[in-house]
């Protein structure tokens, strides 16, 4: 097919059509009914730029790498993913044109495959979208975790910071929270955590839904409980604050029998209500029907802390932001816009562009 | 009633019943109208629905969690079981005693019923399936539910459950009290931007249901979820204090979950789990000293068998995306835009090891794979690219058109217009307008679009129309008249003499 451009050219104006917005609402207008295939194209590439679908094997290529109850810390390869999304956007790319076509388009297509799956997750969040800068590349890094916390606490639990502070038990996460990109079980017991920015800190603790009831053991010498007792906690009331265990306020968990252990429940319930009463000042309000001490106080009651596990990305790396090619393509995208106007309408042109 | 606990972030809620429960209802509507003197008869309608809702077999999607999980070892002695299910309602959306509405203190219509290894042996007690009527008329000794067959149902002879039968001695020992029950079921709402988004925790509702007794240490123990429902009413109230009726050997509970776990020194809690995690970067554990392969590991390579496509077995160097160390984006010079023609381009090959990276060709290969795989993608590129490239066609070609006669056209302004389907026709009349229609008529009749110059072709006959004066006649009036002032009736005097004159002369 002759053409009127040279292939530098067509690269030039092929990329000024599908870079500014303006022409890009032209094109779409030209017949296009239902979805328009930018968007089909952005939001496929949207879900390989986090690494969606891409088979486990390709992600651990051998089992030594991830081993049972292990959990590693990666940071992403962007040239892997800018080649799986070439790979994919290569369907029936036959010819020079073609090529020199995906070449103007690629970088269109993975800006806006960018923001589109850096709110992804904040899409089924029901948050709102944020705005995603195109001239910085994110520093995408991550955790695989593998092991029965995965397959047993469904309802898991990680955040992430950008630093810490303290060593060994008192190490405690700091700074601005990270936010999480991709969350996802890929097997039942291995879970993959992907941020956009570095991290030096995840913090993973049990699920707040499934924190459990329990209550202290007291042993006897066989290694049976003989009783069990309950460490009280405050409602919010006169200074307690909630949550907090109320210093002093144990009580014997009433049972039915201790070999059946069965916990009488209500008598437990009225248990607290009295403790809770008698102490000074009381932690519940004193003569009101028992009937107000309801299963929401009790659970608050019965509950276990949930514990969290701090690990601390010692390996991140200093990254001097290797913005250069992006930075370039928006530099060149300018040029290009430019280009186009004083092909097409001449060189007086330019003040109207 | 809520607490909630700020530093937790969990709501607390005591119930959250539906505003009916499950079941069979019918709605009647008395009608009737009176007034001073007299009244129609009551007219009466009645509408029959159903409200569904799980009974004799819970959906697995709506259990979020157990704890102790499944089949963990560990030592949970401490811990009274428990199961989170992902709807808020699910405790409440059935009655013990067939009670509409629900009133407070709303008691659930499941119990998590423990069992430990050694209760299940001694009492013989197994997991059956049978049919719905073998719930409503269970063989002679054994209690079954007072309740009765609703529409969602289906056919009792065929509709297939899960029951166990518990010995009246053992269930005398370990029921609840209604007051009991109460307080061992509670709804919770928590956030959820911490967690794997699931259709069970997409609301951040969920509903708790707690056994009421401690796991046997040392031993195996199960939970069973069982429904209560049918067994608070008159005839069959089993909840403690009261007992299992006389002449009853065993009560046979519908069974919708079970699990089990070990209460043993082992180390499966969630905190020994965490504490035993391995924690390192992703890469291959270093089982060699040779210097290269150190150096390849580090880098996140594993070495693997290759066959060649000239069919020669070889290893090469393979790592995945997700890397030990950050990688800058960095294109081979080959493919600077990062666009490869095919798989083989993206072949790295390491001269010192004499070994291939096959890394960025199995991404690319894997990304086509992926690709070809979602259909509507792959017609959106296709469609996308032949768009796009006609396009580029079409403004080269029309672009080459307006430079070439820019003199006497003027180029659409607007892109849209430049490549929109008008844009020929526009070109045509704009050009008519502005070239052929002067060069036709010399310059001189242009316009010859617009209003005509004289459609009625009079004015080439002006001088033989009656009672008009020609040109020549009006100059010589108007000389006539001379530069002196007269009166205007003077003037027209004159003027209708010399019209007269003229009708008299043609």
């Amino acid at each position: 097919m002759t053409t009127f451009f040279t292939a530098r050219e067509q690269i030039v104006h092929l990329r000024a059509l599908v870079e500014v917005p303006a022409h890009w609402r032209a094109l779409s207008d030209q017949g296009d009914q239902g979805s328009s295939p930018e968007q089909t194209v952005a939001d496929f590439a949207a879900t390989l730029h986090h690494l969606i679908g891409v088979p486990f094997k390709y992600l651990v290529p051998n089992n030594t790498m991830l081993p049972p109850e292990s959990i590693r810390f990666f940071f992403v390869d962007q040239n892997w993913v800018e080649a799986l999304v070439d790979g994919a956007m290569s369907l029936g790319r036959i010819g020079d044109v073609d090529l020199i076509h995906d070449q103007a388009l690629a970088p269109v297509i993975a800006q806006r495959a960018e923001a589109i799956a850096l709110n992804r997750r904040r899409g089924q969040l029901k948050q709102s979208a944020k705005t995603v800068s195109l001239d910085e590349v994110p520093v995408y890094g991550g955790f695989l975790l593998r092991s029965a916390v995965v397959s047993g606490w469904p309802g898991l639990e990680v955040q992430a910071f950008k630093s810490a502070t303290g060593s060994g038990v008192n190490t405690k996460c700091s700074g601005d929270g990270v936010e999480l990109v991709r969350m996802e079980r890929l097997a039942n017991d291995v879970l993959i955590c992907l941020f956009a920015e570095q991290f030096g800190c995840v913090n993973i603790h049990e699920p707040k839904e499934g924190i459990n009831f329990g209550a202290n053991p007291i042993l006897s010498p066989s290694g049976d409980p003989e009783k069990y007792t309950k460490q009280l906690r405050g409602l919010g009331i006169n200074g307690y604050p909630i949550g907090d265990f109320i210093q002093g306020a144990v009580i014997d968990v009433p049972m039915r029998s201790m070999p059946s252990r069965v916990v009488q429940v209500d008598a437990l319930r009225r248990a607290m209500i009295t403790k809770l009463t008698s102490i000074e000042p009381p932690a519940w309000p004193r003569g009101g029907p028992d009937s107000d001490f309801t299963s929401a106080q009790f659970s608050l009651e019965m509950i276990e802390g949930a514990s969290q596990h701090i690990f601390r990305a010692d390996n991140t790396v200093t990254v001097a932001r290797a913005a250069t090619k992006r930075l370039a393509v928006a530099d060149q995208r300018a040029a290009d816009k430019k280009t186009l106007n004083a092909f097409l309408f001449g060189a007086d042109a330019e003040e109207n562009a | 009633m809520e607490v909630t606990a700020d530093q937790l972030e969990i709501t607390f809620v005591d119930a959250m019943p539906p505003p009916l429960p499950a079941g069979d209802f019918r709605i009647t509507i008395n009608d009737a109208v009176t007034w001073t003197g007299g009244s129609t008869p009551a007219f009466q309608s009645e509408y029959d629905f159903t409200v569904g809702g799980p009974r004799f077999t819970i959906d697995p999607e709506l259990v979020h969690s157990m704890f102790p999980p499944p089949g963990n070892r560990g030592h949970f002695l401490k811990y009274i079981p428990h199961i989170v299910f992902g709807r808020r309602s699910v405790p409440w959306e059935r009655t013990v005693d067939g009670s509409v509405p629900q009133q407070k203190p709303f008691i659930p219509w499941l119990w998590l019923l423990t069992l430990d290894e050694d209760e299940i042996a001694a009492n013989r007690i197994s997991v059956k399936t049978v049919t719905v009527s073998e719930v409503l008329n269970p063989p002679a000794g054994i209690l079954g539910p007072d309740i009765k067959l609703e529409t969602g149902d289906g056919d009792p002879a065929k509709t297939q459950l899960m029951v166990i039968d518990v010995p009246a001695a053992l269930i005398n020992q370990v029921v609840p009290s209604k007051e009991d029950m109460t307080s061992m079921a509670s709804a919770r709402l928590v956030s959820i931007v911490d967690k794997v988004i699931t259709p069970t925790t997409e609301d951040g509702w969920f509903s708790v249901l707690m056994s009421n007794r401690f796991p046997k240490n040392g031993k195996n123990n199960t939970q069973y979820v069982v429904s209560m429902e049918g067994y608070g009413t008159a005839k069959t109230n089993i909840f403690y204090p009261n007992q299992v009726p006389a002449g009853y050997t065993a009560v046979r509970f519908v069974m919708l979950i079970s699990w089990s776990f070990s209460n043993v020194d082992d180390v499966q809690t969630f905190d020994q789990l965490m504490n035993n995690l391995t924690v390192e970067r992703l890469e291959m554990p270093k089982t060699t000293t040779n210097e290269a392969v150190v150096k390849a590991f580090d880098m996140g390579f594993t070495a693997l068998d290759h066959i060649t496509r000239q069919g020669e077995t070889t290893v090469s160097w393979y790592r995945g995306p997700l890397l030990p160390m950050y990688m800058p984006k960095n294109p081979p010079p080959a493919h600077p835009d990062g666009i490869y023609p095919n798989g083989d381009s993206a072949l790295r090959f390491d001269p010192a090891l004499g070994m291939f990276d096959v890394s960025i060709a199995a991404a690319w290969q894997v990304g086509r794979l992926l690709g070809m795989q979602d259909s509507n993608f792959a017609s959106a590129i296709a469609r996308l690219r032949d768009r796009n490239i006609s396009a580029m066609h079409t403004l080269a070609s029309r672009s080459f058109f307006f430079k070439t006669y820019g003199k006497s056209l003027d180029m659409p302004r607007d892109f849209k217009a430049l490549l929109g389907r008008q844009v020929f026709d526009d070109a045509l009349t704009n050009m008519l307008g502005r070239i052929v229609v002067p060069a036709l008529t010399g310059g001189e009749r242009a316009p010859i679009f617009g209003a005509p110059a004289d459609p009625s072709k009079l004015r080439r006959h002006i001088g033989a129309i009656p009672g008009l004066l020609s040109d020549e006649e009006i100059a010589a009036f108007l000389a006539g008249l001379g530069d002196g002032d007269r009166a205007p009736e003077d003037v027209v005097r004159q003027l209708v003499a010399l019209i007269r004159d003229l009708g008299r002369k043609r």
